[in-house]
């Protein structure tokens, strides 16, 4: 298989994990809590896939995700292109082999593009407290399972990757 | 993988072409591009409730034959008390008929109810939006009024070829006119701020000075046709606590709105017939 191949099904994955978050959600919004994933889906084109392909299905799924939601036009996709130039600026600053690296850098970027959209989104509602308690219940609460599953995360699409015979580990430990 | 010096610049150039090439592009292919990648997902979200649906099913299967019997039970009972209530509907309807033939007057618009399943959520805090599982297919189109058994759920914001979306009343969004229950003076409803972990909150404005409530006796506020939306007298929410506006002529408040607002999973939309005098002439 080639390596756009693999990478298309790598993308799948990440397709899987969207609507997956939206099933969630569809339960946890019973409860006025919402579960953000958006660092997730991006965490692995960014840090470890070429860029062409990467930036393609980066802006893909932030085509889908603007689509969904009532944001002004281009919202989500800039902000997930914005999200993908976080996490190749930091190939150089992590060891993305370190667990607790890879962990923080997803839910710092989370919780930067929850805040980002709060700010950009509610410019009308900053003076209200309630506002910003649900918009800080959402961040710590997505933040943490972002924390939980990137690493796991990453480290199954790697494997998933290794079986198709695209070793990345020894790319990586040879740069 | 390449990591040289340029490497992550090359990419900042990149990010930055495709974002002036997206500020540049037509409104009207944006557009297109945001219909295209709503029905490409549309399949996908309506597949997941029907796995929902199956999901229920078989945890309905897993019930005792006597739960059955008992729900088959006060079933008969909720039938035979609403074929009552049906019966007195078509008596009241008649005579409305009689009546505004007598007095020559306008008729009451009237609705066709659709009844579709809620297939995907979207309670944020700057939004709150369903998407339900009828759209052009059905006639649905947008600015219809969409209702559930607690009273007015929102409108239809955007419809899809299977699809629709609808920006329910608990959107800071929303904004509609209504009635306090009993009054006919118009007062404005718009959507609230909704808190984390609690049920959705809307405002009512412009409520005459008069208007009294208390904890104790709530006001239920109701929708309003004066909008051109919703039909007079469905449920809004309930007003607890009312503030007098600084000139003192008006009050404003807070409204509870249904909790099962946000578990909703059966809506029906109310898609207007033509009028009695239309259909006449």
């Amino acid at each position: 298989m080639s390596d756009n191949g693999r990478i298309s099904l790598i993308f799948l994955l990440n397709l899987i994990l969207y609507f997956v978050a939206g099933e969630i959600n569809f339960l946890l919004e019973t409860w006025s809590l919402r579960l953000h994933l958006d660092a997730l889906l991006i965490l692995f084109f960014g840090l470890h896939l070429n860029r062409i392909s990467s930036l393609v299905y980066t802006a893909i799924l932030g085509f889908l995700a603007d689509s969904i939601h009532p944001a002004p036009e281009g919202t989500y996709v800039a902000g997930y292109l914005f999200l993908w130039l976080l996490f190749v600026n930091f190939q150089r600053r992590i060891r993305r082999q370190n667990r607790t690296h890879v962990r923080a850098v997803a839910a710092g970027a989370q919780a930067f593009w929850l805040l980002a959209l709060a700010v950009f989104l509610g410019f009308q509602q900053w003076d209200q407290w309630i506002y910003w308690q649900r918009i800080l219940l959402d961040l710590f609460f997505s933040a943490a399972v972002v924390y939980a599953l990137a690493w796991p995360w990453c480290y199954f699409q790697k494997q998933f990757l290794y079986n198709l015979g695209w070793d990345l580990e020894s790319e990586i430990s040879r740069m | 993988m390449p990591r040289n010096f340029t490497y992550q610049a090359k990419s900042f150039l990149l990010v930055l072409l495709l974002l002036l090439l997206w500020w540049f592009t037509p409104s009207l292919f944006k557009r297109w591009t945001g219909v295209v990648f709503q029905e490409f997902q549309a399949p996908a979200w309506t597949a997941l409730s029907y796995i929902r649906d199956l999901r229920s099913y078989w945890t309905t299967r897993s019930h005792s034959k006597s739960d059955l019997i008992e729900v088959g039970v006060d079933l008969a009972r909720l039938n035979a008390a609403y074929a009552v209530r049906n019966q007195q509907a078509d008596n009241l309807e008649t005579e409305i008929r009689r009546l505004e033939e007598f007095f020559d007057l306008p008729s009451f618009p009237e609705y066709r109810y659709e009844v579709a399943r809620v297939i995907h959520r979207d309670l944020t805090a700057w939004w709150q939006s369903l998407v339900i599982r009828k759209g052009i297919n059905y006639g649905i189109e947008p600015g219809q009024a969409v209702i559930f058994s607690g009273g007015v759920i929102g409108r239809v914001s955007k419809v899809g070829a299977y699809t629709s979306t609808v920006e329910l009343i608990s959107s800071p969004l929303f904004r509609t006119a209504a009635h306090i229950d009993g009054d006919d003076r118009p007062v404005e409803f718009r959507g609230g701020i909704n808190p984390g972990l609690k049920p959705a909150l809307g405002t009512v404005s412009t409520v005459p000075a008069d208007i009294v409530t208390s904890p104790k006796e709530p006001i239920r506020l109701t929708s309003s046709r004066l909008g051109g939306v919703f039909p007079d007298g469905l449920t809004l929410g309930w007003v607890y606590v009312l503030e007098a506006s600084p000139d003192g002529l008006f009050q404003s408040g807070k409204v509870k709105l249904d909790p099962r607002l946000q578990s909703v999973r059966e809506v029906a939309v109310l898609i207007p017939l033509e009028s009695r005098g239309g259909i006449a002439q």
